[in-house]
């Protein structure tokens, strides 16, 4: 087959195959330390405080309180976890694919907190989901940052080979294996 | 077709697609656990802090036990509020004289939420300990007077918020001259209960301050208008 029927596009065809695999895999790169600094970010501001992340799952007033109250409490823990992995390298395509479901869910939520009329900070970045003094809800902004982040995590999943990452380690080490045999 | 058998993302040889996705596999099963067990982690730790049932709570405490009350007259009027939030302090200034005026009237019960959001928005969690320091007032019976003069000289945000002992000279100036009431406010007795009453606002769907219910039922739009009119409806 020609190499200019792939469905990689004309602009990245002109670099030849090892140039488009460059480029795939640096944009793969990136992709993934920025979805593990959003996840780091995202999990260390809310684990200083628990009892604020519980209320903020709360003030979604989405699920009852005894379902909030566990979930509040295992998020940032989870998005530190995600974050710790991302950044590893470590079964990146899982990763992505949990991060893609975490923020679909989070689209969700928000959305649903604004069709109902509710007036609540989206509690992302830390806080017990109270608007500070003065502010509006900022729903638009916020589903629109979690969507590309969204879109972020599909591309990660759908190209999940990334420089220094353990998964290469990995890959490798089994590949010596079997030819070892 | 080699093309098709080593796309760009894989970057293995196509021999050994097998063996990278018997790789995945497993790393991906380390992942999962570690994130369902990081997950469980985090209940534990949050459980494992959760206080316990001997909390210290205020004598003056409404029926739920996590507001302050003062008054005796039919129509329930409750206020949640941050002791660093300008909005609350706004609020009270608006409505002190017209709810006092009810007060003496006794056609309403007040009831102060002092709840803690704000903690964030301070270096000392001034947000905690003035509101359990509202506990220690309430417990002198001062609850009202001592609110509107903590509003009256609320920090402002993003610093270190009024010192205990400040706060202790605020509760001198309304008649709080007791030993017991600045003990109680140095030794951060109702700090626990300020934190649970602040779970209790979220229980119910408070998600800001001031927010204000009137019989029970939250007043929205918040005025002087719409609370008078909600307090002389009778709740």
């Amino acid at each position: 087959m020609p190499a200019t029927t792939t469905a990689d596009g004309g602009v990245i065809m002109l670099l030849g195959t090892e140039g488009r695999m460059a480029v795939g895999v640096a944009v793969a790169t990136a992709t993934r330390l920025l979805l593990a600094g959003v996840w780091l970010y995202a999990g260390l501001s809310k684990v200083g405080d628990v009892r604020a992340s519980v209320r903020a799952v709360k003030a979604y007033q989405a699920m009852p309180n005894a379902l909030a109250e566990p979930v509040g409490a295992a998020l940032p823990m989870v998005e530190i976890t995600l974050g710790v992995l991302l950044l590893a390298g470590l079964a990146v395509r899982a990763t992505a694919v949990v991060s893609v479901l975490l923020f679909a869910v989070f689209v969700v939520g928000i959305g649903w907190a604004w069709a109902r009329g509710l007036r609540i900070d989206c509690g992302c970045f830390g806080g017990g989901g109270e608007l500070g003094p003065g502010e509006s809800p900022r729903y638009g902004v916020e589903i629109a940052r979690d969507v590309a982040l969204m879109l972020a995590a599909a591309v990660l999943a759908r190209w999940p080979r990334t420089w220094f990452a353990l998964d290469s380690v990995f890959a490798r080490d089994v590949a010596f294996d079997e030819k070892g045999r | 077709m080699n093309q098709r058998t080593n796309p760009v993302g894989s970057g293995l040889p196509g021999d050994s697609r097998r063996n990278a996705s018997r790789t995945s596999r497993w790393t991906s099963g380390v992942a999962i656990s570690g994130l369902v067990a990081a997950g469980l982690v985090g209940m534990a730790v949050w459980q494992a802090s959760a206080p316990g049932d001997d909390v210290a709570t205020p004598t003056a405490t409404s029926s739920a036990g996590d507001g302050l009350s003062t008054g005796s007259g039919p129509v329930e009027v409750e206020i949640y509020l941050d002791f660093l939030c300008p909005a609350c302090r706004v609020f009270d200034e608006a409505a002190r004289p017209m709810l006092d005026a009810y007060l003496a009237e006794d056609e309403i019960t007040l009831t102060y939420h002092t709840i803690a959001i704000l903690n964030r928005a301070s270096t000392t969690e001034y947000s905690t300990r003035a509101a359990g320091a509202a506990g220690c007032a309430a417990d002198g019976g001062e609850i009202d007077a001592f609110v509107g003069a903590m509003m009256q000289r609320q920090p402002a945000e993003g610093g270190p918020g009024l010192s205990d002992d400040e706060i202790v000279e605020i509760g001198v100036d309304v008649g709080l001259t007791g030993s017991d009431f600045a003990e109680c406010v140095r030794d951060g007795v109702y700090h626990d209960w300020a934190d649970g009453a602040t779970d209790a606002a979220a229980d119910r769907g408070v998600a800001g301050t001031p927010t204000v219910y009137v019989g029970g039922t939250q007043v929205t739009e918040l005025s002087l208008q719409s609370l008078a009119e909600a307090i002389e409806a009778g709740g």
